[in-house]
């Protein structure tokens, strides 16, 4: 029997040999990290998600469900009007940070104290299908699996999976359900280590850890509204090629891949990119302070690096 | 006097067909009344058929004008004629009235008067005397405006001229003169207008743009051929008799109806039910565009009940704003290209497009169309789209869709009218068309094509409008690995037909080059040279696939799939097919199994050719 320690409450254990979804409806709290987004694409994705829910409890898969908004923007996303506007289409929480907490320590502090049975961890900014609330808790049903990820649309994830169980080596938290003992019980996401980027991919990894599954469900879709290039290839900003790199170094180092380590903290000083010796200074800067995260995973029987990815691809993007 | 159809413009010509008019209309009372019957024509345009009027209708040709010479000229022919001022109705009236005196007027005529257009008084005067006239039957006549020659003098700057002169004639199109007799109070009961004879004009114009071979006038003649179906009409020949004028509350709700609001874009997507999960995506694209100003219309092309109601189920898990903007219109007949004739003539909005039920849209697609088409009203807009296989599975049990491919540039990144010619390299989702191309243009998707319906509208479209290009990726085609679509459901043969019908018809029509194009002779030439030789370089890739000692080793593999029924790739096949169809077949057989099961071997030969020196 897998089972990770866990002192919290809410009728669910993490017990692998259960499932999370018993007879009970559960109810699923909805959240999501604001940082300057645009107000139009909020409430498209409000809108999906109020149908979405709707469906979920059409078919008794779902009790209550509240959406909780953290802003990390310099000032508040949402004024009074939009609020309420929200609030009469469902239960809602929106907490101004003040600060920029970034994506995995922005969720940890909105998920403190919650209640729900199941967190539903969102891009802001993603339109959900009408049964992706539905698709994402039915795996659930069955014992060991531990979170769930919908299928992104129109630029689908191309790490591999295994197309009858949907079994894969991590979820995309742009779109992914978790319960939420098991996420207290992990103690959420790592935001001593991760900022912006890998926080998912390391709470993945610390699901298989403790014992469960991690699925994902193309027949969930999620719309995240990503652009290509004119010549196809993908569209990253400076903060997020920076914040990628600081997160690779910083997965090598926690899941003891010293070689993989090594090996990119050399290409990163040599790369001749700014963003890439900067995030090589900064991890060095951890490590002579001692700030770094202890390692795990010894035997690299969870964590998966090739060729600069967590997991094998299906095609390049 | 023997009335022949001549070749061309001439005045026996109209004179015939008004007396065939009034043959046919003119009611039993008035030609076995007692008394005198009068013929009425004012203006004088019908003075030379005096004596058939007489002998053949037994009607007393009367003929008035304001123009004093045509007066004089008919009175020394022996015509009754009488100088009457035309421009005050009422004047006009009591005048004729005093003329006619005791006679009855069984009919009338208004043929091929000067000026741009009938005074609406001249009209109205003519209504009330057939209207007390025993509701006489009026013949009227203009010159078709839109006729390729008249079409052709107005570019030119030069005037239309009348049936049989060169004077400057009212020139309308049909809708416009029965607006013009609607107004007035005249319904129009029938119609033999003046058919251009096959041969062309016979008076020779001076200019040479109307010879009937010139580029000009072939360009204009081929847009007509497909929009205008009145354009072989030199003039409208109408009958008409007295009823109500037109309601002006009708011209009101006219108003309003021209001023109804439009969704910048109508989505048209044609589905066969079959998809229900491709068309939840579709959906969802929808749901997340960044601008909402669309209506998407879903055609269900003969589907079934239980299939409809899938559809109907998807449309209600939609958000409530969605819901509002998606409507089913029901096909239940012909091809692939009835669904989208119908729904192009059911779409409000100003631009089309065409989304079909296995596509991906990203979230600017409409707003980039939009803004195109702000910069480009009226032309065709185009976006880039890439191509990505996918194919169909079920995880846990539940029927989904996965990507397995990178994305593929392999559209145009932009409009390409030489390879356009060719072949086509624009999806349908890359294009948003003006409403007109279909309302106003009249184009239509051919029916008698199950293939490439959608080339051939596009280009005629581009023929006519153009097409604004952006270089944004707004848009995905998948290549389904396991799963039908148009191209698997029609066979090879039928893809050939269809594709030699549109390159047909595009070669038989002149086609108008974009401006800023001035090498655009010199660069189709370029591009049609490197697009044959891209389509041979594809045979010659396939060809060495299928003959290759990986292919023909693992053919014992493929025999179980041979019986199953799934068709074997020989490159006999495709020696006429398109450099699409080519690559297709050349990525069927590297994602095949037998191949793939080889791959090890290749990769053995390959190391063994690097250590000799030889790769």
């Amino acid at each position: 029997m897998n089972a990770v320690a866990y002192g919290g409450s809410g009728g669910m254990s993490t017990d692998a040999t259960k499932p999370f979804l018993a007879a009970r409806p559960p109810a699923v709290r909805v959240q999501s990290i604001l940082y300057g987004n645009d107000k139009d694409s909020l409430f498209r994705a409000v809108d999906a998600l109020v149908q979405s829910v709707g469906c979920a409890r059409a078919r008794g898969l779902c009790a209550r469900v509240e959406l909780a908004y953290g802003d990390s923007s310099a000032t508040p996303v949402l004024d009074a009007d939009d609020i309420a506007s929200i609030q009469r289409q469902l239960p809602f929480r929106y907490a101004f940070f003040a600060e920029n907490k970034g994506s995995a320590r922005g969720h940890n502090t909105i998920a403190e104290g919650c209640e729900a049975d199941f967190l539903l961890i969102m891009n802001p900014d993603v339109v959900v299908g009408a049964q992706t609330v539905l698709r994402l808790l039915l795996p659930f049903q069955s014992a060991g699996v531990g979170m769930t990820e919908a299928k992104q649309i129109p630029i689908e994830h191309p790490k591999s999976y295994d197309k009858l169980t949907g079994e894969t080596g991590w979820a995309a938290t742009a779109c992914a359900m978790i319960p939420r003992v098991l996420f207290e019980a992990l103690q959420g996401f790592d935001a001593a280590s991760f900022f912006l980027y890998c926080d998912d991919v390391d709470f993945s990894w610390r699901v298989r850890e403790a014992g469960f599954r991690v699925i994902y469900q193309p027949a969930a879709i999620a719309f995240h509204d990503k652009r290509l290039a004119a010549d196809a290839t993908w569209i990253s900003s400076t903060a997020e090629r920076y914040y990628s790199a600081e997160a690779a170094l910083m997965m090598a180092h926690k899941w003891s891949r010293n070689d993989v380590l090594a090996r990119v903290l050399r290409q990163f000083r040599r790369s001749g990119i700014a963003e890439l010796e900067r995030a090589a200074k900064a991890f060095v800067a951890r490590k002579q302070a001692g700030t770094l995260p202890p390692p795990r995973d010894a035997h690299h029987r969870i964590g998966q690096f090739v060729q600069g990815r967590y997991a094998s691809h299906r095609y390049q993007l | 006097m023997q009335y022949r159809r001549e070749k061309g413009l001439s005045p026996d010509c109209l004179t015939a067909n008004v007396v065939a008019l009034l043959r046919r209309n003119l009611r039993a009372v008035n030609r076995d009344g007692r008394g005198v019957r009068v013929h009425l024509d004012v203006g004088c345009g019908l003075g030379d058929a005096a004596d058939v009027l007489r002998d053949e209708l037994g009607l007393t040709l009367v003929a008035v004008s304001d123009n004093d010479d045509q007066v004089d000229f008919l009175r020394a022919r022996g015509v009754e004629a009488h100088c009457v001022s035309l421009e005050q109705p009422e004047l006009t009236l009591s005048a004729i009235s005093r003329l006619v005196g005791e006679r009855s007027v069984a009919s009338m005529s208004l043929l091929n008067m000067r000026g741009t257009a009938y005074p609406p008084a001249l009209l109205s005067s003519v209504q009330r005397l057939a209207g007390a006239h025993d509701e006489a039957i009026c013949i009227i006549s203009a010159a078709n405006v839109a006729h390729v020659e008249n079409v052709i003098r107005i570019v030119l700057g030069d005037d239309v001229p009348g049936v049989g002169g060169r004077v400057p004639a009212v020139a309308v199109t049909f809708g416009s003169l029965s607006r013009q007799l609607e107004d007035a109070g005249l319904r129009i009961v029938d119609r033999n207008d003046l058919q251009q004879v096959d041969g062309g004009v016979l008076r020779r114009d001076d200019n040479p743009a109307l010879n009937p071979g010139t580029k000009l006038y072939r360009f204009v003649e081929a847009i007509q051929s497909r929009c205008n179906p009145d354009a072989k009409a030199l003039a409208f020949v109408v009958a008409c008799r007295s009823g109500p004028r037109r309601d002006e509350r009708d011209t009101d709700r006219e108003d309003s109806a021209a001023k109804i609001r439009r969704p910048f874009l109508s989505v048209v997507t044609r589905t066969q039910g079959r998809r229900p999960d491709e068309l939840r995506e579709v959906l969802l694209c929808l749901g997340a565009q960044t601008c909402r100003d669309f209506e998407h219309l879903i055609v269900a092309h003969k589907v079934s009940v239980e299939e409809r109601r899938g559809i109907e189920q998807a449309i209600d898990e939609l958000p409530a704003w969605q819901r509002v903007e998606t409507r089913i219109v029901d096909v239940d007949q012909g091809g692939r290209s009835r669904p989208l004739n119908v729904g192009f003539g059911e779409a409000k909005g100003a631009y089309i497009s065409i989304l079909d039920d296995d596509d991906i849209v990203f979230g600017h697609w409409v707003e980039t169309f939009k803004r195109l088409a702000e910069e480009n009203f009226g032309r065709v807009v185009r976006t880039m789209c890439v191509a990505q296989r996918n194919e169909k599975l079920a995880v846990l049990g539940k029927a989904a869709t996965s990507a397995v491919g990178k994305f593929d540039i392999r559209f145009s990144v932009e409009w390409d009218e030489a390879r356009q010619l060719l072949t086509n390299a624009t999806p349908n989702h890359s294009l948003a068309f003006p409403r007109g191309c279909f309302h106003d243009l009249k184009l239509r998707f051919d029916e008698s094509l199950n293939t490439v319906e959608d080339w051939d509208f596009m280009m005629q479209a581009a023929n006519i409008l153009g097409v604004s290009s952006v270089r944004e990726i707004t848009a995905i085609y998948r290549l389904w690995d396991n799963a039908t679509s148009s191209h698997t459901e029609h066979d090879d043969a039928e893809w050939v037909r269809g594709t030699d019908v549109v390159r047909r018809r595009l070669a038989e029509q002149p086609f108008l080059m974009e401006s800023g194009a001035s090498g655009g002779a010199s660069r189709f030439g370029f591009d049609a040279s490197l697009l044959r030789d891209a389509r041979l370089a594809s045979l010659r890739d396939l060809m060495l696939l299928l003959e290759s000692t990986s292919w023909r080793i693992t053919s014992a593999l493929r025999g179980p799939r041979w019986l199953r029924g799934e068709k074997r790739i020989v490159a006999s096949d495709f020696v006429a097919a398109s450099t699409s169809t080519i690559r297709d077949a050349i990525d069927s057989v590297r994602r095949s199994p037998s191949w793939r099961f080889t791959a090890y071997l290749r990769a053995l030969v390959m190391k063994r050719r690097r250590l000799s020196g030889r790769g």
